[in-house]
């Protein structure tokens, strides 16, 4: 196999942040605009970010069969997910061995061989190379061992989640994952089958502003009532007891909380705010009423009503570091392109089990949010981007809940607090530094702000 | 369609009812149908038909949602996949997959004054040409497909935002024949085809 360089460039000497430096633009309440702004920062998070941790890289509902394939990217990398004739999970470095030229062009299908169109070099989908052109113009010690495709070194799934690393220091998959793992199960396991299926075409975004501010963004409790006003406004068509409401009444002294779980990964939990029964609070969206009538004459009452509460999404806001979001019913995937341009996939999910009739109306309620909300807030991220380019104004504030006494840390580490606080985020930049500079900055919720002011 | 308005569904509102199985297999029928033209009408019908789809676009370019809403009928809608070929909405997310409530809900966000994305509003202008008009295979229905480029300014951006529209038009005043201005016209059903409708887009909340 393809001897790779990649993981050896962590200080690579053309950056300008030495990692001394890196580790300075983190403090324990405010992250510095360069985290957003600058290029070698963007390049650097690319490796050692990207790639640097578990990074989620597709689900595989998306490759059920042997020789199936999706393309995707793993930071800036073109990659290709395979599962090879055996059934094993790859992820190959969509690059010729040969020139460079990517070697699969299509989004996803099914193929046992990718073949360069360039040179026509041809690679199995586990990798190996399989034959190039004319080969005795390459001589007798031609090794076809030593140009097989790249490959992500560790590859391993999560309840059917896809994970990758370049990092052969991480603990296993499930262990990284950790008290995160609680908040996956609990979304998975409302479902008959314990999975979700990943087969629509997803609604696909783009915003001129850094990765970080989707991250964010994500484990933003304080955002809704003010980012989402058109939305709650709309909402309020419809009664004032609807779905994401209860965000603008006050939340810090109601039920609500986020937590940080470790490793860069956060949750909002949204259930304790929610009142008995999903369906029932939903925001009407079209079909709604017809198909519930269709729904309760094939399938009587309490069947059709178990159905419907599969429906809505599950109240979780889950956060896996860096780059997958669990959204209400999506998935939705951070996809960087340059340090001021970010793509955003929201996979839509079906589920097993259920009538069909449940799968149409899980499209229909995965519309409003991306149609309703989403679009404000990537508005406000632009306008952050472009605020963020004042050089006079160096710092990004991260402090709410800071000195408030209010967060807990429980004996696994995951710190809770009230849903508007932001102690998780500063977590998250705590495990950005880490894998930026191979340390954190020494800061501690517990130790509180003083000694770092 | 069915309309099975129940004493609970009435809690509701009830005029909603028309997203149901079967409305989805007219509109996959709708797919289908944009590809396969029958044969064009005529003038003077064509030309009013014409005339009504400016009206339409100039209104949207014109920030006049809620004339714009006038002109669809109650049982409407508006749709914008997310992929160019092997459209089903039954399995796919769309950008907009709007009944005529949701489309409300839609321009009363737009007039919230808190909806940030149109904060300032885009200004678009739509060019619409290759217009074909046929009758459809439902009475007092006809179909109509044209091209169409949207330039669009927002903070400091030009977009350019190619496509095509289908429409699936209702004419209340009798025959076609008979059809003597824009206004006997309403749109059942607008789907917007983008050529980039796959790939990931800026800001799409003005209405495309």
């Amino acid at each position: 196999m393809t001897q790779l360089s990649v993981i050896r460039d962590h200080g690579s000497p053309e950056s300008t942040h030495p990692d001394e430096e890196l580790r300075r633009l983190v403090r324990g309440d405010s992250v510095h605009r360069t985290l957003y702004t600058d290029p070698s920062v963007f390049e650097k998070e690319m490796v050692r970010v990207f790639g640097g941790t578990w990074t989620y890289v597709a689900h595989e509902s998306q490759i059920p069969k042997p020789d199936d394939f999706f393309t995707t990217q793993l930071g800036v990398r073109p990659v290709i997910v395979t599962r090879d004739s055996r059934g094993q999970v790859h992820v190959l470095l969509n690059r010729c061995t040969h020139r460079g030229s990517t070697v699969c062009r299509e989004p996803s299908g099914s193929a046992k061989r990718f073949q360069c169109p360039y040179h026509a070099w041809t690679f199995a989908n586990d990798g190996r190379l399989e034959s190039v052109p004319w080969p005795k113009g390459y001589g007798s010690n031609f090794s076809y061992d030593a140009f097989g495709l790249g490959s992500v070194p560790r590859v391993e799934s999560y309840r059917q989640f896809i994970f990758a690393t370049f990092n052969m220091e991480l603990p296993p998959l499930a262990e990284h994952l950790g008290p995160a793992t609680e908040y996956l199960d609990a979304w998975l396991d409302r479902y008959p089958t314990g999975n979700v299926i990943v087969r629509s075409s997803a609604q696909k975004m783009m915003y001129r502003g850094n990765w970080k501010l989707s991250y964010d963004n994500a484990a933003d409790g304080y955002h809704p009532a003010f980012s989402h006003r058109s939305l709650l406004k709309v909402a309020a068509r419809y009664g004032d007891d609807r779905d994401m409401q209860y965000f603008a009444k006050r939340p810090d002294d109601g039920p609500l909380y986020v937590k940080y779980l470790g490793n860069g990964h956060t949750v909002v939990d949204q259930r304790p705010g929610m009142r008995e029964g999903y369906w029932k609070w939903i925001r009407p969206f079209p079909g709604m009423e017809a198909f519930e009538a269709v729904l309760r004459k094939k399938y009587g009452d309490a069947e059709a009503e178990r159905f419907l509460d599969m429906g809505p999404g599950a109240g979780l806001n889950l956060n896996i570091f860096p780059n997958l979001l669990i959204i209400g019913n999506h998935l939705q995937i951070i996809e960087p392109v340059g340090v001021d341009t970010t793509a955003l996939s929201w996979y839509g999910t079906t589920i097993e089990g259920v009538p069909e009739e449940i799968n149409t109306l899980r499209m229909r309620m995965q519309e409003d949010f991306p149609a309703f909300g989403e679009p404000d807030d990537l508005a406000n991220f632009e306008e952050a981007q472009r605020g963020m380019l004042i050089p006079e104004m160096e710092w990004i504030d991260f402090s709410r809940g800071v000195g408030t006494g209010c967060e807990k840390t429980d004996h696994l580490g995951v710190v809770t607090g009230p849903v508007t606080h932001e102690h998780h985020i500063r977590g998250y930049f705590q495990e950005w530094s880490r894998l930026m500079t191979g340390a954190t900055t020494g800061w501690s919720e517990d130790r509180g702000n003083a000694d770092e002011r | 369609m069915s309309a099975s308005t129940s004493p609970e569904m009435m809690t509701y509102q009830p005029r909603f009812m028309y997203v149901d199985p079967g409305f989805y297999e007219i509109v996959k029928g709708d797919v289908a149908a944009w590809n396969n033209p029958g044969p064009m009408i005529a003038q003077p019908a064509a030309s009013i038909v014409e005339q009504f789809l400016f009206l339409e676009n100039r209104l949207v370019d014109s920030g006049r949602f809620e004339d714009w809403l006038e002109l669809f009928t109650e049982d409407c809608l508006y749709w914008v996949p997310t992929v160019t070929a092997g459209v089903d909405p039954t399995t796919q997310l769309c950008t907009a997959f709007d009944d005529r409530r949701r489309l409300e809900d839609r321009i009363m966000r737009l007039r919230t004054g808190a909806a940030y994305s149109q904060i300032p509003a885009s200004r678009t202008c739509r060019t619409i040409s290759n217009l074909e008009i046929w009758r459809s295979e439902t009475a007092g229905e006809i179909r109509a497909r044209c091209a169409v480029v949207i330039h669009e300014w927002r903070v400091g951006e030009m977009r350019v935002i190619p496509g095509w529209y289908g429409y699936v038009l209702r004419h209340s005043a009798g025959p076609l024949a008979e059809l003597s201005k824009p206004g006997d016209l309403r749109v059942v059903r607008k789907q917007v085809d983008l050529v980039q409708a796959d790939v990931p887009l800026r800001n799409m909340t003005f209405v495309i």
